[in-house]
């Protein structure tokens, strides 16, 4: 197990690279600069390219590429142009912002969403299973920024426990000062700004999980072992939350585990709407700006991320399925 | 195993508990203002955008600022003169004013500030603007001369663009001014939360008399349609700019809400490529103007607010030619131009580039359609801003512009740039006319004021309006919104500029 962990991590490593030298290229070669933006329509060419030379933009490619990548191997990611900051302290600051957001979102949508699944799965065939379906599917067809939208007008509006926009102290403030003066006000207040974001970018991905999940665990349900199983007498509920419900659940994990990842850097349009301070609004920003350094950061924070979290979701198999072994 | 009961008991004491957080009431003397985004550093020598400069212009402030009605009205100095030949002009600075750190304001801050924006090691992006001034002088503490290097009657309007920074902190905090900036305004940094907003308090002190509100806060929210739902939901007070034109009716009839409308200081255009085969004949060039419906665009696409396109000098500045009209929607007169240029059933191609905004989008389909009725054929690209100024800028790859002016506040500002062979926006269209440049030359000298700067200009729309290098297509009009709560806070053409009077807002009862 340790040697898969090791061997996992080792293949990271180019995955990472090849992902540094796309989004440095890609971010390099789209038209338009950083300064030519910040300065604007007043500056006239011989300031900007003054400008260009003095941050070391008019440098060949190849050579900013290789001082980039080479002072983000010892941690400096650079300062971004566009906020005259370290990168990586930006873009630190805004992550836990984006987990907060992601995490539940996520787990609203799985524990709605899972339930639903093996509902429409047992009640397969009947009004209870349509009707299932026809939740998910309206929920995997709504748009992103419609939902929340309609989050903010017909509930954030009348409603004034909802705020519209932003975000207060985050949830690990909240449980630090529950810990530190036993009140839960920064806690729950930190719930409250959550809960309508987190709902508007987990609905989606909540109804795929519910579409999977009755899919999956009817194919198991038509398994040998579960004819067994109801053979030997056992009580239905065993048959299904004890034998099928874990093998069923491994394509389920593997797609909520994807998801989790996408989400914390790609949350973009429910950011938008509810301004909420996350890090893929921030990489957004940078990309209108031509921040490279920003960006170039940004993104490879997010693929580190992905591939963790992809780490995490194949450990996650051993537990849920013995036969599978790390070798 | 927890009991239905206590079930139910712990979740009305939650659900209690959050309530009494929903009521949290709004602080009376906080102003929320509504803003699109968040500024990149609050060093407004560096930070030109228009929102970096919201912020920096409610912390700090320049000699003299230019109201909404484009009159110059004093601040730091309460006075300016220029010599007879034009080559000085002098500041009669304001006394007994601090900064936020105490410090006096006095002409030391003045010479360094533009000392160190002339500087080329520093990279200041706005230094073209004051390129003019060979040296600010010290006269005494409260006087100070700028020379120059030649006259130049728009200067003035430049430096009513330049903020005045405390020289000892600037020099002491260096970088950092862009989060810890300390100015002479109305309001001083209180705090800056990334990505959500930025806390501005009241200064006592001000010399303008001590502002109404005790905090004034831009919330950075970058959705159209959420802000205006934050301001209807009464979490924000107010906002300027960003509006959906649909909507406004809608709230102008809800006696909640305040719409504030001003006219504007800039313009949407179509610029022309002159070295292209076929715009290079202003008569091609006359003829796509003429298939431009302004009022129509004015009216759908604008939602009424807005005027009909003439020249590129504003209808509200002194300089403007009254004796011009629009060009008329007509496709008979278009087709009878382009006939005269030798193409009687049109015959080629154009390509139209677009700002990726929705009206100039909406624009851009509109002239592709028209110009297809008289036989020629385009193709709309819509680019996002770091794509279209690189091309219009950096490349002769383009056809036909669809972009916009703003900040058009003097006649210099807004023919130089764009129609003087030797102007810094002169790639836009290549237009080059030895009778335009003499003209534009000329116009720097002579005094504003003056009947032959108008004779100058009137020339120089003129020139426009035939030669077609750019088709201004409309003069948009600025909107606010505030709850009706909200006085003494007014609308100006240039949204940066919009509260530099901030400490007249206040919220009442």
């Amino acid at each position: 197990m340790t040697k898969f962990i090791i061997r996992r991590f080792i293949n990271i490593v180019p995955a990472l690279l090849g992902v540094s030298i796309i989004v440095f290229s890609a971010i390099h070669l789209a038209p338009g600069d950083p300064i030519s933006l910040m300065a604007g329509e007043e500056a006239s060419e011989e300031t900007i390219q003054l400008i260009i030379s003095q941050y070391g933009l008019d440098q060949p490619f190849h050579v900013q590429y290789f001082q980039w990548i080479g002072n983000a191997l010892q941690g400096d990611f650079g300062t971004s142009i566009r906020f005259g900051r370290p990168v990586a302290d930006l873009i630190l600051g805004r992550l836990p912002a984006s987990i907060e957001l992601a995490f539940t979102a996520i787990v609203i949508g799985t524990l709605i969403a899972v339930p639903l699944g093996v509902l429409a799965a047992v009640k397969h065939s009947t009004w209870l299973d349509l009707s299932s379906m026809f939740v998910a599917l309206i929920g995997v067809s709504i748009p992103n920024f419609w939902l929340g939208l309609m989050l903010l007008t017909f509930i954030a509006l009348p409603i004034a426990f909802f705020p519209m926009f932003g975000r207060e102290a985050g949830l690990w403030e909240g449980i630090v000062s529950f810990f530190s003066t036993g009140s839960l006000e920064v806690f729950l207040n930190g719930i409250r700004y959550l809960i309508l974001p987190a709902i508007a970018l987990g609905t989606a991905g909540g109804a795929l999980v519910t579409r999977l999940t009755r899919s999956s665990l009817l194919e198991v349900l038509r398994q040998d072992y579960i004819y067994t199983a109801r053979a030997k007498g056992l009580k239905e509920s065993v048959v299904i939350y004890k034998h099928a419900l874990k093998n069923a659940m491994m394509p389920v994990i593997t797609v909520i585990g994807l998801r989790l990842g996408a989400t914390i850097g790609g949350a973009i349009v429910t950011e938008v709407v509810f301004s909420w301070p996350g890090v893929g609004r921030l990489i957004v920003d940078g990309i209108g700006w031509r921040d490279f350094p920003l960006v170039q950061a940004g993104v490879l924070l997010i693929a580190i991320l992905f591939a963790f979290v992809n780490l995490i979701v194949d450990l996650s198999y051993g537990f849920l399925n013995p036969k599978i072994r790390y070798e | 195993m927890l009991s239905g009961a206590r079930i139910f008991t712990i979740a009305v004491f939650l659900i209690s508990g959050c309530l009494a957080f929903g009521l949290n009431p709004v602080e009376a003397s906080t102003v929320n203002v509504g803003v699109e985004g968040e500024p990149g550093g609050l060093d407004g020598r560096l930070n030109v955008g228009s929102i970096d400069r919201i912020p920096i212009n409610v912390i700090l402030e320049p000699l003299l600022i230019y109201d909404r009605n484009f009159d110059f009205q004093p601040r730091l100095a309460e006075e300016y003169e220029f010599s007879e030949d034009g080559l000085e002009v002098t500041f009669y600075l304001r006394e007994g004013v601090t900064f936020h750190n105490g410090q006096p304001f006095t002409a030391k801050d003045v010479k360094y500030t533009y000392d160190w924006v002339l500087d080329p090691d520093n990279g200041a992006p706005n230094r073209d603007l004051f390129l003019e001034i060979e040296e600010v002088e010290i006269v005494d503490d409260y006087t100070v001369t700028f020379h120059l290097t030649e006259p130049f009657s728009y200067i003035i309007s430049n430096i009513a663009r330049l903020n005045i920074y405390p020289h000892e902190y600037a020099e002491e905090v260096g970088e950092d001014f862009n989060v810890e900036p300390v100015g002479t305004g109305p309001f001083s940094l209180e705090e800056w939360e990334r990505g959500e907003r930025i806390v501005l308090k009241a200064n006592e002190d001000f010399w303008g008399g001590a502002p109404k509100a005790d905090y004034l806060v831009f919330r950075f929210i970058p959705d159209d349609s959420a802000r205006l739902l934050a301001l209807e939901g009464g979490e924000i007070d107010l906002y300027q700019g960003g509006i959906i034109h649909e909507e406004v009716g809608r709230l102008d009839d809800n006696p909640n809400f305040t719409v504030h409308t001003w006219y504007g200081a800039g313009y949407d255009y179509v610029g022309f490529n002159t070295t292209n085969e076929y715009l290079q004949d202003h008569r091609v060039r006359k003829a796509i103007s003429h298939l431009i419906d302004r009022e129509g665009i004015v009216e759908y696409v604008l939602n009424g607010f807005g005027e009909p396109g003439i020249t590129h000098i504003i209808p509200v500045l002194p300089w403007f030619n009254e004796n011009l009209q629009p060009h008329e929607y007509s496709r008979e007169k278009a087709k009878e131009l382009l006939a005269e240029a030798g193409y009687p059933d049109g015959g080629f191609k154009l390509r139209i580039h677009s700002r990726d905004n929705d009206v100039n989008q909406q624009i851009a389909e509109l002239l592709q359609y028209e110009l297809e009725t008289v036989g020629i054929e385009a193709e709309v690209f819509v680019e996002e801003w770091a794509t279209l100024f690189d091309r219009a800028f950096r490349s002769d790859d383009h056809d036909l512009l669809i972009m916009g002016w703003a900040g058009q506040t003097d006649p210099d500002r807004a023919s130089y740039r764009q129609f003087h062979s030797e102007g810094a926006r002169h790639p836009y269209t290549y237009y080059s006319n030895p009778r335009m440049d003499e003209l534009l030359e000329k116009g720097r000298i002579v005094p504003p004021e003056s009947e032959e700067s108008r004779a100058i200009y009137n020339e120089v729309q003129e020139i426009v309006h035939e030669e077609v290098p750019y088709a201004v297509i409309f003069y948009p009009q600025e909107i606010g919104l505030s709850r009706d709560y909200i006085q003494g806070w007014e609308l100006h053409p240039s949204i940066s500029f919009s509260f530099r009077n901030a400490h007249k807002i206040e919220i009442i009862d």
